[in-house]
């Protein structure tokens, strides 16, 4: 529709439909559905997105009174024309459970493909009309009760992400085996159970975090990227489960991962974990079968250097991994710790002629100062002939002015360590202290 | 001037070029490597082996015109060189899409029709951080867009509850057909007009709304659907189709559709309109009866347009929520006559007349 002027033409509302869903899309879903007001053209421009997010943006839109968010969600369900491909309800405290489940009864008919469902201040029961979208590809839910009926399948279902939610009447081994193309899975503080077999033969990535006494990798050949952090430690553990190393927890657990390509272990719970029933010195030399020909991606954190244990663990881990080329470790050491133990363990290394010979980026993480974690460092740069960049992430924990004059000599003392590789560049950051989150509610 | 003529050949020569028609019938010629960017182009060059000379030259499809395409020739000519940072490039799209708004909606659309998915990502955005966060009158000043709704009805699909508008919108709906039932009867002239009958099945039909680009493939009129019948008075559920005597319900609405026109917008018809469409006379009056069907013969052409809006919305919605029930009331009856609405992707309004199965 023009207006008298050449000049002054309206040219986005002739825009094609798909232009015109991609730029609504983009747009908040308030803002989108008010587009609907702005002319003849625009009525009705919103109506068959495929793609429905109701997240933060509406709670500030709307003040997140509990009427006025549930009523737009409504509103906007019935106005809409068309599958509905996405539906996400995100860090929304007002809707109640009979909301939810009429939403979710609605988008069962409608064909969704992607939910997310991920309100922190409710609980709510999942109802059992999930289970008849069949379409489902992508599945993220929390906060929540997760009970399944006897026989369902997911037959789709790709991506798979639960967080804080509980599981009532089926195992996960049942949740998994009825997901068969599964690729991605995400479990964080799941309660319900505490030992996890994974069979999942399409896996490619998995995310684990939670208090989980177990995890044995069954049947998982396409895993390349997983991130674990067991934030457990039990100090009963040493009564169940020592014994040689040939059973340790470390041979258990990695032997499922032999083909994994990034791994990132976090928590002082995993290491300490794996650690057990291991001879801290004869570990990192012995069971040169276990390798991991595929890893090129380490990240350890929480790592406590003075516990030889977990050092020596971290060391095996580092020497299996014969094309690893960037490592990443956190020190989580004790400020009083002693530097003997990790000192031996080290030069027994050294003596038995160990040597990264890919490993190309270093990047170290830890408290300015502690000896064990700058020997550790000393170590590092010379067994690396290959090493490009070495960058060392300090945290500072007080603001005493002396501190500066130790950072400096400890700084220079870094920079001086000798270095078997001649490229290899040292970089040292300065961080304030980082305070990492655990959801206190949950345990 | 021949290649072959050249005693020594230097190395820009051998540079190769594509040759680019946009629809205007200009030429251009751009470096390979940058025209390759494109995935429109790109295929057309390998599977047609086009663009190598003048006269040969690939054609560009309309919405490319020649200051779109320079444009759209420098992002390629940026973003094709593999080493540059995500940051340079991220800096330079920040520049580039600083253009008015006229000639982002005029790249947008070209670069869409030219497959260039990053560079549609890009001003989609763009144009989307324009309209976010803004009221509807910045917007309408922003691009131009004429304001042309009317008050009920901008307020309408956020404000009212689904039972009051359905009430007072079925009253409305009945006053517009006895309005113009009336001027049928004066037409005197008038002879039915053969449409195609309509096989698809509402699967079909509903696959292709919800399907649908915008586009008919070619003007075929759907299934007369059944409208709502009810009489005022009755119950006041909807979906209580009282299919009934009222033959000439729909009579109304036939008279007031158009074919779609190319924007794919909806017109009430005018009355003049209505006197074109050629509908069967029946001498039989409606006898719904209602208050504001008088009222409404009063009201002036403005209110009038909106009222016919607003039922059409009103119809619009009514028909899409009974796809089932089209089927029950299609088969119900013969002597009926029977509009149907359907809804094309852009949300417009399409309506077709038909002659009723006798």
């Amino acid at each position: 529709m023009k207006r008298g002027r050449i000049r002054k033409v309206d040219r986005i509302s002739d825009l094609p439909l798909n232009i015109m869903e991609h730029i609504l899309t983009r747009l908040p879903i308030r803002d989108a559905v008010r587009t609907s007001v702005l002319s003849k053209k625009w009525k009705y421009k919103w109506v068959s997105l495929p793609e429905l997010v109701f997240d933060y943006s509406l709670q500030d839109a709307l003040q997140n009174v509990h009427d006025k968010i549930v009523k737009f969600v409504d509103r906007v369900l019935l106005l809409h024309r068309g599958p509905i491909c996405k539906f996400e309800l995100s860090d929304l405290s007002s809707p109640s459970l009979s909301d939810i489940h009429q939403w979710i009864s609605f988008l069962s008919r409608n064909g969704i493909k992607e939910l997310i469902l991920s309100m922190p201040c409710s609980w709510y029961e999942i109802p059992s009309c999930l289970f008849s979208c069949d379409r489902l590809n992508l599945l993220e839910l929390s906060h929540c009760l997760f009970r399944c009926p006897p026989k369902f399948e997911f037959k789709h279902l790709k991506s798979l992400s639960l967080c804080q939610v509980e599981f009532a009447g089926f195992t996960f081994e049942d949740l998994v085996s009825s997901c068969p193309l599964l690729e991605t899975l995400t479990l964080m503080w799941v309660r319900g159970f505490t030992n996890l077999t994974i069979e999942a033969p399409k896996l490619k990535y998995l995310n684990l975090r939670g208090h989980f006494k177990d995890v044995h990798f069954k049947n998982t050949p396409l895993l390349a990227r997983v991130e674990i952090d067991l934030d457990w430690f039990d100090s009963n553990v040493d009564a169940l489960h020592s014994g040689h190393g040939e059973t340790s927890n470390l041979i258990k657990i990695l032997g499922g991962l032999v083909g994994v390509e990034d791994l990132y272990m976090a928590s002082v719970g995993i290491l300490k974990f794996l650690a057990v029933g291991i001879v801290p010195k004869i570990l990192p030399n012995a069971f040169h079968h276990l390798k991991f020909y595929h890893l090129k991606k380490l990240r350890l954190t929480s790592v406590a250097f003075h516990d030889s244990a977990v050092v020596s663990v971290a060391l095996y881990l580092i020497r299996s991994a014969p094309y690893l080329q960037k490592l990443e470790i956190s020190g989580s050491t004790r400020v009083d710790a002693g530097v003997e133990p990790v000192k031996e363990l080290l030069e027994l290394q050294e003596c038995l002629g160990c040597s990264f010979n890919q490993l190309q980026i270093v990047t170290m993480k830890c408290s300015f100062g502690l000896r064990p974690e700058l020997e550790f460092i000393k170590f590092l740069l010379s067994v690396t002939p290959a090493l490009e960049k070495m960058s060392i992430h300090a945290d500072s924990k007080d603001d005493t002015q002396c501190r500066s004059k130790l950072e400096s000599t400890i700084l220079e003392e870094v920079m001086r360590f000798p270095r078997v590789s001649s490229k290899a560049e040292i970089e040292c950051f300065e961080h304030l202290q980082i305070v990492e989150y655990r959801p206190s509610s949950w345990m | 001037m021949s290649e072959g003529e050249m005693a020594i050949i230097k190395p820009e020569v051998m540079k190769s070029y594509i040759w680019l028609q946009t629809a205007d019938g200009s030429i251009q010629q751009v470096e390979e490597e940058v025209a390759m960017f494109c995935p429109m182009i790109c295929r057309e060059i390998l599977q047609t082996g086009m663009g190598s000379s003048k006269n040969y030259a690939i054609s560009l499809p309309q919405k490319v015109n020649p200051t779109t395409l320079s444009l759209i020739l420098d992002y390629c000519r940026f973003h094709q060189l593999p080493g540059r940072s995500n940051k340079e490039r991220k800096s330079f799209d920040e520049k580039f899409i600083r253009i008015d708004t006229k000639r982002l909606c005029e790249l947008t659309s070209a670069a869409d029709s030219l497959q260039l998915k990053p560079l549609v990502d890009l001003t989609s955005r763009a144009l989307a951080r324009m309209i976010e966060g803004k009221t509807p009158e910045e917007i309408r000043e922003t691009f131009h867009l004429p304001d042309d709704l009317t008050e009920e009805e901008k307020l309408e699909p956020l404000r009212n509850t689904a039972d009051d508008l359905r009430i007072r919108l079925l009253n409305r709906l009945y006053a517009r057909k006895r309005k113009e039932l009336k001027e049928k009867q004066k037409m005197k002239n008038v002879e039915v007009e053969e449409e195609r009958v309509d096989d698809r099945s509402v699967d079909d039909l509903l696959s292709f709304i919800n399907g649908g680009d915008g586009g008919f493939e070619g003007v075929r009129a759907p299934k007369n659907k059944k409208k709502n019948q009810r009489r005022k008075g009755h119950s006041k559920d909807p979906s209580t189709n009282d299919v009934n005597k009222n033959h000439k319900e729909m009579d109304d609405l036939s008279s007031a559709c158009c074919k779609e026109d190319e924007s794919g917008n909806v017109f009430m018809a005018s009355h003049s309109k209505a006197a074109k469409l050629k509908v069967a006379v029946d001498g039989f009056p409606p006898k719904v009866e209602f208050d504001d069907g008088d009222i409404d013969d009063e009201l002036d052409p403005a209110m009038k347009e909106e009222l016919d809006r607003e039922v059409e919305d009103f119809a619009r919605r009514l028909n899409s929520d009974w796809p089932e029930r089209m089927q029950e009331i299609l088969s119900l009856g013969q002597d009926r006559k029977l509009v149907s609405i359907s809804m094309n992707g852009n949300g417009s309004l399409r309506r077709y007349t038909s002659l009723e199965r006798r």
